[in-house]
């Protein structure tokens, strides 16, 4: 079917498009890529130091082995399905077969360009052993290919599988023993019988699988979604994206601090506002990942004054995060047919951000006290709190929201 | 006795240039049960918006018991209640918190909401499903939240678009009982739908619309007689408007 060709063709480009969308907004992020040169420059450094020390005991291929094998067995299929398919492309899941072909040629590819990368980075590990030679580690890298090619195939079938769970154990094990066998040079006979005992289960026990079971497109979407999801939550750090709008985690756990204080009107959009804090598009998160790294920056610093400038900054970071609350669409038919004025709405928005960011703020005095042990820190902490708090909430967003 | 909800000469829609309600005029009285009939794209549901105060009139005005909204926009959300097409639900709040926040807008107090929850969630076979949240919810599930949330604030008029789909008989039972004892207690309900046939046995007038103009409104029984065959039905009378049969309206 050329159509489903073509189908497959204009999602994959539409999937490029809108990832080199996100990853240009990310590049353009001057502080993410800053924080990658010196992580990198970092990282190498202490790669080689950690070398350096390794003794000669060291089980390399032991740890080879796992990484390697987490990579091979990993095996993700981008089948690009989505979720209107299982209505519009079930009746022609007979004419599929080239589709999904290019879906697993396609990922194979990916995931071996992965593989090299991986390869590449534990290259000086392996290669520090006198034994280990280049020829040797290009022959397993080589060999993973192949690895990954049976690994793919039998993910597929797996797809047909009542229960993959299973199928995935053997095929883990297999493909760990393999690697073992490789890296640490065993007889060539015992690795020839592991891809004989490879073909043999592919054959009698994957392969069958098709035969007895129907294609779980459920799984399938699930396992499409959740590739897409990689991209989009970790773009989501850098950029709001509108697919993972509206994400919302029950978190029951917090509920002790969601309680209805009193049962009338000035209270529905304070619970309304602090439950959408607790629960929604992780405010929360946000919330707790500024204060944290706001506590430890403070905490280690000398100086008093950069201790106060780190936390007003992140007293105001936070402001500005949690705004989101308030423009965040309801529900027209529930909160915008309450018959509650603007003015109580606005207050109790404001009221929200306040409590919010006094906790943070006398929180960060607290830990920041602890390593600046002077009077007149605590107070100055205190006020600038204060002032933050009040000033952003009551003052700032007030006049804001009011007069929109 | 006086009207609840008065509609005088709407023309409205959604931008100035562009009328989508021609000149509607209406009147809804203490229990009475108001049938809102039509086409797609007739104009329901912009006829709505205007009651809910949601679109603003091009002219013509609209009172709920006396009271415009621009008035008294908190005394006029008050006393309305509504229903909507496609049910819409904070996706972060359970089923208890949306009922909750629901009765302290509107007023109510603790243990008469206490009350009334049981009692409601009873008769939608909810009361193991208070404290789920939406996204566990089935469409009618959904629609059984808002029907929820409107009949336990205690309005005097009722807003309901379409209310049966997607509800399962027990869920469209329960709603009409609840329907009619609101119209027993003096509500005003005016009810938006295509299933002409429970319309026809359970409203006691109707408004038809067309091409956003009201084109005949009145008890069943005075309509059939202008249109001249007792024997027909809401059905036939619909059907003949929307063919554009419309000479023995005039």
């Amino acid at each position: 079917m050329d159509s489903l060709i073509s189908l497959w063709q204009r999602r994959v480009r539409d999937y490029w498009t809108m990832a080199s969308r996100y990853w240009g907004i990310i590049g353009k992020n001057s502080g993410l890529m800053f924080t990658l040169y010196v992580l990198i420059i970092l990282g190498s450094v202490y790669y080689k130091k950690t070398l350096d020390q390794l003794p000669e005991t060291f089980p390399v291929s032991f740890i080879l082995t796992v990484i390697f094998g987490f990579f091979v067995i990993r095996t993700p299929i981008r089948t690009f399905v989505q979720q209107a398919d299982v209505v519009f492309l079930l009746p022609l899941e007979s004419q599929m077969g080239r589709y999904f072909y290019k879906s697993c040629r396609y990922s194979f590819m990916l995931q071996c360009a992965t593989l090299i990368v991986v390869f590449v980075l534990f290259s000086p590990l392996y290669l520090k052993y006198p034994m280990h030679s280049v020829a040797s580690y290009l022959l397993t890298l080589i060999l993973a290919f192949f690895v990954k090619a049976w690994n793919m195939d039998c993910k597929w079938y797996e797809q047909y599988s009542e229960n993959p769970l299973v199928l995935r154990v053997i095929r883990s094990c297999l493909t760990l023993l393999f690697f073992y066998a490789v890296l640490s040079k065993q007889s060539i006979v015992l690795v020839i019988s592991y891809v004989i005992v490879m073909g043999l289960v592919s054959y009698f026990l994957f392969h069958r699988q098709k035969a007895g079971g129907v294609l779980h497109w459920d799984r399938l979407i699930a396992m499409e979604n959740h590739q897409m999801m990689l991209l989009l939550r970790f773009a989501n750090l850098f950029v709001d994206v509108p697919q993972l709008k509206g994400r919302v985690k029950s978190r029951p756990w917090l509920n002790i601090f969601l309680k209805f204080r009193k049962f009338d009107k000035v209270h529905v959009f304070r619970y309304l506002y602090f439950s959408i804090f607790l629960r929604a598009e992780d405010y929360l998160g946000i919330y707790l990942r500024l204060t944290l790294v706001g506590a430890i920056l403070s905490f280690y610093t000398d100086h008093d004054v950069f201790a106060l400038f780190i936390i007003l900054s992140v007293l105001y970071l936070t402001g500005l995060q949690l705004f989101g609350i308030f423009t965040r669409p309801v529900p027209q038919a529930l909160a915008g047919m309450y018959p509650i004025t603007k003015t109580v709405k606005v207050k109790s928005y404001c009221s929200i951000i306040l409590i919010c960011l006094i906790v943070q703020g006398l929180f960060l005095s607290i830990i920041t006290t602890i390593s600046h042990l002077r009077i007149s820190f605590v107070l100055l902490s205190i006020l600038i709190t204060m002032v933050v708090s009040v000033g952003l909430s009551y003052g700032y967003y007030y006049k804001k929201l009011i007069n929109d | 006795m006086n009207s609840i909800l008065e509609v005088n000469h709407l023309v409205g829609g959604y931008s100035r240039q562009n009328d989508v309600l021609h000149d509607i005029s209406f009147e809804i009285k203490p229990g009475e049960l108001v049938g809102l009939v039509g086409l797609n794209g007739a104009g329901k549901s912009t006829t709505i918006k205007h009651i809910l105060g949601l679109l603003q009139p091009h002219s013509g005005d609209i009172n709920l018991n006396g009271v415009g909204i621009k008035e008294n926009m908190e005394h006029y959300r008050r006393q309305i209640a509504y229903v909507p097409e496609t049910p819409e639900l904070y996706e972060h709040l359970t089923l208890k918190e949306h009922l909750s926040l629901s009765a302290m807008a509107y007023g109510i107090d603790k243990s008469d909401f206490e009350r009334r929850v049981e009692d409601l969630a009873v008769r939608f076979r909810m009361e193991k499903r208070l404290n789920w949240f939406p996204g566990q919810f089935s469409k009618g599930m959904k629609q059984k939240v808002m029907i929820m949330c409107a009949f336990l604030v205690n309005p005097s008029l009722y807003v309901v678009d379409e209310p049966f789909v997607g509800l399962d008989p027990i869920g469209i039972q329960s709603f009409l009982d609840l329907m009619i004892e609101m119209k027993e207690k003096g509500c005003g309900i005016l009810m938006s739908t295509h299933i002409l046939s429970t319309a026809e046995q359970y409203c006691d007038r109707f408004i038809i619309l067309h091409d956003g103009k009201c084109v005949v409104q009145g008890k069943l029984e005075e309509i059939k007689e202008k249109y001249g065959k007792r024997h027909a039905t809401l059905h036939d009378i619909y059907v003949a408007i929307a063919k554009g049969d419309t000479a023995w309206i005039h």
